[in-house]
């Protein structure tokens, strides 16, 4: 049957998802996968002393996932004056010798707690391959499905008993493309289901998220064991997947509930929502915010598919960067401000970057070749740019990077082992990253 | 002639992101293409604003790259010699590479031998040193084509250009190539189980032996019925001695009223999907829903329902229905192309609209338009007597445009080796439509057409008949998708991409099924009867070891997740309301569109269940009102019986058909007791507890 599967993975690069196959050898693999975790924290929360230590060291992760790849050109790195430049320019920042583009002037003004890396280098050049890479951080294994970044930081930094969700994926558009079919497959892969993420965002709230009006704590407990205990026998005897994907399904549904109202857009204050400004994003970002000071250890921020520019690209862009400047500004600036900065690593990025030349459209194509990404908080050096391109942009010159070396770079800087062992029954050894592919230091505080 | 045809199906395909067209505002859009409508619309878009070279790799490539490799290598890599079984002639031959291996990698010009044998000093350097030598732009610029071909656009161009890509079999020729005939005298049901049984041999499997009566009765009930059976239906079943009981029950099923009403909702899904409510009233009130019930009702063959819905002719009232196939999708051409490609032909399209498939060869973009020509003169029409789609006699002649730019025409070609033969006007002639194209004109009353014309020539009646006769990917799509509703897994999987990346796991048992389902004039009870007859179907879901097989070896009943429908239903029942007389209960209906948004998918490649779900149970008020004791329902009888053990063994056996094990009734029996005080929260909360459990949630 291995070669069978090894077949499949050809296919697995078709744009349709076929994340497929086989939950049912990732059974025990539930039971498993605490292996690498940091052991339960349900005791340490019956002493209030360790409560309070712990959550002074939680640590936190925003990724401000910009779907459809925006262009490194018209952000962080500009190529003025060259055939593949476009119309900006560039501007310098408070950093000497570092410029951007001139449609990010805010974050111009923070770049000494920025680090930028300009030489990232993949291959896929289709959505569905690119943002399943850059989200996993390694090439997709059928049928194995190997965790999204959210999921195994939802599992290193999160506890399972924790009222605030692990993985809170906040996307106002439900839509997007290839991005719809990512949200739809196995986010959570071999860690399971418990820690797939929490989905809410825009006017679509979390259904069904208030308590029944006559429905007492005790009773909603009750009911719940008398639930576990009664899909015992036929779990065990069907060694059914899908009775663990609803157990888990049902075991968070208790500490949504004691969260409601940090996901409630009408209740953030009027001066934050002035700063962040209008748009779904910045709205969005703004709960990020809100829901890491609250204790939330990964959240990930999306808007549907927005930045794939394959048509009239620099219009696009004037209309998205400065969105993207005003909230990553404010955010940076929010986070040092509650003390939250040193302990939350802020990660935007896209799935890859867009190409040094125009399509008969005005557009940029897809370009995994040679791309930008930012950085800054936990574990990261600030004002620091890492990488470069030749000047017009068609590969890296110096230092390139791939999905790996950014993956050990995030483990590594919310100080979690980026080479520990999967140790799953009846699967292959897999790591966190694989190759031993080396964290980008240069960004490393 | 129409020229919004060209525009709509031209544009949509640039605008790979809808949402991104609309954010940029329809008057750009516009001004921007519109000026440029003709049949060749893309070849004679604006050129790009950047240099040629830079392009794409196609015109570096030929002005580039191509004359250096002629000048410095094709001496011994091209021509009268190809060293080292390279050929630098063509793309094609270069992406082959030499015995050595592959000599470009795209987007690595680091990794390529193509580059690392010019740089200066490099091992067996080349050219040889007695010959003359590339200069150092000459070597730049190699690498920088070889950077370039990372891109999408570059690789598929390339790809395109491969003569690996014109020879892939066809889905024809990959269906024809495997045949099986059962010997003389095997029933249907035990050739399905024989080569089910073959293939566990070969990989050394031992498959479970068949289910008990009361897991058959509850699965065959969900499958055929759409709900789970009554406590009387379940014990009538598993009381009687009857040998045949088992095949008697599923033609009682396969005959009785349920069965059309739930393979109704299969189809309508799988044709339609979920298009929320809006959708599921004008379904209704145009007939759709009633066709698709009253077509499986009396039997019809499935080639002539396809054949109705694809031609949107109505020959009868019971037919009209069919027509909201094409006018669901709006005079959306694209959305009608690629709602038929599944289909009639088991594939998704959708990836060759601006390129062959990536992955599977065989579908090539000239099906995509191909298909898309087959609707391109259709429109919606609001006639007196109800929807009608017309069809004109002229006009629809695309132009499709590929990633090198190549603008060829679109002809009636499909992706099962059928070409239609047309007329087709020369570029820039004027087509005249006149009435003598039709058998029945058009008749318009200011620009709104009353009638659905027909033409002499029909690209409709075409592509009709191209996909209901002769056409053997037909009944393999619809087995595929009726195994996969039955055995809980298509053999291929996902169900609609049957193409060459996804080999079937029973290539034989596909073909014969297939071919046995044709042979029987597509008649879906017998297709559906055959497989529910077999062993394969009833075999236990238990498994006994350690580690499942494979879900694709059928060794083990798989789990199957209930459709919202079908749980809507086994919710009534189990709870012991009259579900056979919910209609128009407005508590019921808002019920049942929850479960919709709770519960959307249908054929998932992969079960998961999600938060939403259990939110749902856990705090909807539309769930929690069926545990309320009233009347004759359920909790309200439990509340009469005088022991907390009979209460929980009718809640066992009404809820999930079987009588607890003796743990469970302790367990539930304690809890029972320790909330004595309030009998009523104790029993609602255990009926919650059955009702949320995996075995309920769940055919197995």
């Amino acid at each position: 049957m291995k070669e069978k599967h090894r077949s499949n993975r050809t296919a697995g690069e078709c744009p349709t998802p076929e994340h497929t196959l086989h939950r049912r050898m990732f059974l025990k693999g539930l039971a498993g996968a605490g292996a690498i975790s940091v052991g339960s924290f349900a005791g340490l929360f019956s002493t209030p002393a360790f409560a309070e230590q712990a959550k002074k060291e939680q640590k936190h992760c925003i990724l401000l996932w910009l779907t459809g790849a925006p262009s490194q050109f018209e952000t962080w790195d500009p190529k003025p004056g060259t055939l593949s430049g476009g119309p900006f320019k560039a501007m310098g920042t408070n950093v000497p010798g570092v410029q951007i583009s001139s449609l990010m002037p805010k974050c111009a003004s923070i770049m000494d707690k920025l680090a930028v890396v300009r030489s990232m280098s993949t291959k896929p050049s289709e959505h569905a391959q690119g943002i399943n890479l850059l989200n996993r951080g390694a090439e997709p294994r059928n049928p194995f499905v190997r965790p999204v970044l959210g999921s195994v930081l939802a599992q290193q930094l999160g506890h399972l008993d924790s009222a605030i969700p692990n993985f809170i994926l906040l996307d106002p558009c439900p839509e997007g493309n290839e991005f719809k079919g990512f949200k739809a497959g196995n986010l959570a892969g071999w860690l399971g289901a418990e820690y797939g993420p929490v989905r809410a965002g825009g006017s679509y709230g979390i259904p069904d998220i208030q308590r029944l009006a006559d429905m007492t704590t005790t009773d909603q407990n009750d009911r719940e064991a008398l639930r576990q205990f009664m899909v015992k026998k036929y779990e065990n005897d069907h060694k059914s997947a899908a009775a663990s994907s609803q157990n888990a399904a049902f075991e968070r549904v208790k500490g949504l509930m004691s969260c409601a109202s940090l996901f409630d857009i009408n209740k953030l204050s009027e001066a934050d929502r002035a700063k962040y400004g209008p748009g779904t994003f910045g709205i969005h970002s703004l709960l990020a915010r809100n829901l890491v000071e609250n204790g939330a250890p990964f959240v990930m921020v999306a808007n549907g598919m927005p930045w794939d520019c394959h048509i009239l690209n620099h219009e696009t862009h004037q209309m998205l960067v400065p969105e993207l400047d005003r909230v990553i500004f404010h955010l940076i600036n929010d986070l040092e401000e509650r003390g939250l900065l040193e302990k939350t690593l802020v990660v935007a990025m896209g799935e890859f970057g867009r190409s040094p030349w125009m399509n008969a459209s005005h557009g940029r194509e897809h370009y995994p070749n040679a791309w930008s990404l930012a950085m800054s908080g936990c574990g990261i050096k600030r004002g620091v740019v890492v990488g470069k391109t030749d000047p017009e942009g068609y590969g890296p010159i110096e230092k390139p990077f791939n999905e790996k070396n950014l993956f050990a770079t995030i483990f590594t800087a919310l100080g979690i082992d980026p080479y520990a062992e999967y140790d799953l029954p009846n699967m292959p050894t897999f790591h966190r990253v694989e190759d031993n592919a080396p964290a980008i230091k240069e960004i490393l505080a | 002639m129409r020229p919004a045809y060209v525009i709509s199906a031209t544009c949509t395909s640039l605008f790979r992101n809808a949402t991104l067209a609309q954010r940029v505002g329809a008057s750009l859009f516009a001004t921007v293409f519109f000026g440029v409508a003709s049949n060749a619309v893309a070849a004679s878009l604006p050129p790009s604003t950047t240099q040629p070279s830079a392009n794409s790799a196609q015109p570096m490539w030929v002005n580039h790259i191509e004359p250096i490799l002629s000048k410095s290598c094709f001496k011994c890599h091209g021509g009268e010699k190809q060293k080292g079984g390279l050929d630098l002639r063509k793309l094609d031959s270069i992406f082959a590479g030499g015995t050595d291996g592959s000599v470009v990698i795209p987007g690595r010009p680091g990794e390529s031998m193509l580059y690392q044998r010019l740089q200066p000093g490099a091992t067996d350097h080349m050219p040889p040193a007695k010959e003359p030598q590339l200069g150092a732009e000459d070597i730049s610029l190699v690498q920088q084509w070889i950077a370039t071909l990372a891109t999408s656009t570059d690789r598929v161009a390339s790809a395109a250009a491969s003569t690996f890509d014109q020879s892939a079999p066809s889905l024809m020729e990959m269906a024809s190539r495997v045949k099986w005939e059962p010997p003389a005298g095997m029933a249907a049901s035990d050739a399905v189980d024989s080569l089910i049984q073959s293939h566990w041999k070969e990989q050394n499997v031992s498959g479970n032996g068949i289910c008990d009566d009361r897991t058959f009765v509850r699965r065959i009930y969900l499958d055929l019925a759409g709900r789970i059976p009554t406590l009387e239906e379940a014990e009538s079943f598993v009381s009687s001695t009857q040998p045949q009981k088992r095949s008697e029950l599923v033609d009682r099923l396969l005959a009785g009223a349920e069965y059309p009403v739930h393979m109704a909702e299969v189809l309508d899904v799988v044709l339609m999907e979920r298009k929320g409510k809006g959708a599921e009233f004008s379904r209704k009130s145009n007939g759709w829903i009633k066709y698709l019930r009253t077509s499986i009702a009396d039997g019809r063959s499935w080639n002539d329902m396809v054949g109705d819905m694809i031609l949107a002719r109505p020959k009868s009232a019971e037919q009209r229905g069919a027509v909201n196939f094409l006018y669901e999708r709006r005079n959306n051409f694209q959305a009608m192309a690629e709602a038929v490609a599944p289909m009639a032909f088991g594939v998704s399209v959708a990836c060759a609209q601006c390129h062959n498939h990536p992955m599977a060869h065989e579908i090539k973009q000239q099906h995509y338009w191909g298909l898309v020509s087959a609707f391109n003169r259709t429109a919606n029409v609001d006639a007196d007597d109800g929807i009608a789609v017309t069809e004109s006699a002229t006009g629809g002649f695309v132009y499709f445009t590929n990633l090198k730019k190549e603008s060829q025409p679109a002809i009636l070609a499909f992706p099962n080796d059928k070409t239609i033969a047309e007329d087709r006007p020369t570029d820039g002639a004027k087509e005249k439509d006149s009435p003598t194209k039709y058998v029945v004109p058009p008749s318009m009353d200011n620009g709104q057409a009353l009638v659905a014309a027909v033409p002499k020539f029909s690209r409709r009646q075409a592509i009709a008949d191209a996909v209901t006769h002769d056409n053997p990917l037909l009944a393999r799509a619809f087995v595929n998708r009726m195994w996969s509703m039955l055995l809980g897994r298509g053999f291929v999987n996902p169900v609609d991409q049957m193409d060459s990346k996804h080999p079937p796991s029973h290539p034989e048992l596909l073909a014969w099924l297939s071919n046995d389902f044709e042979k029987s004039g597509y008649d879906i009870r017998h297709l559906i009867r055959t497989i529910v007859l077999s062993k394969t179907y009833q075999l236990d879901s238990q498994w006994k070891g350690s580690t499942p097989p494979l879900p694709e070896l059928f060794a083990q009943g798989l789990e199957k997740p209930l459709s919202a429908e079908v749980l809507y239903r086994s919710l009534l029942v189990a709870t012991g309301r009259d579900f056979k007389n919910e209609k128009g209960n407005p508590d019921t209906e808002s019920l049942r569109q929850a479960l919709i948004v709770a519960f959307p998918g249908l054929f998932d490649v992969e079960y998961n269940a999600t938060l939403q779900q259990s939110m749902f149970f856990t705090n909807s008020p539309l769930f929690e009102a069926m545990l309320k004791p009233s009347g004759e329902n359920l909790n309200a009888r439990l509340l009469k019986l005088p022991t907390n053990q009979e209460k929980v063994k009718m809640a066992f056996i009404e809820i999930l058909g079987r009588e607890p094990d003796n743990s469970e009734l302790a367990g539930a029996v304690a809890y029972l007791d320790a909330r004595n005080d309030r009998a009523e929260a104790g029993v609602r909360q255990m009926t919650w507890a059955l009702l949320t459990s995996a075995e309920f949630l769940l055919n197995h």
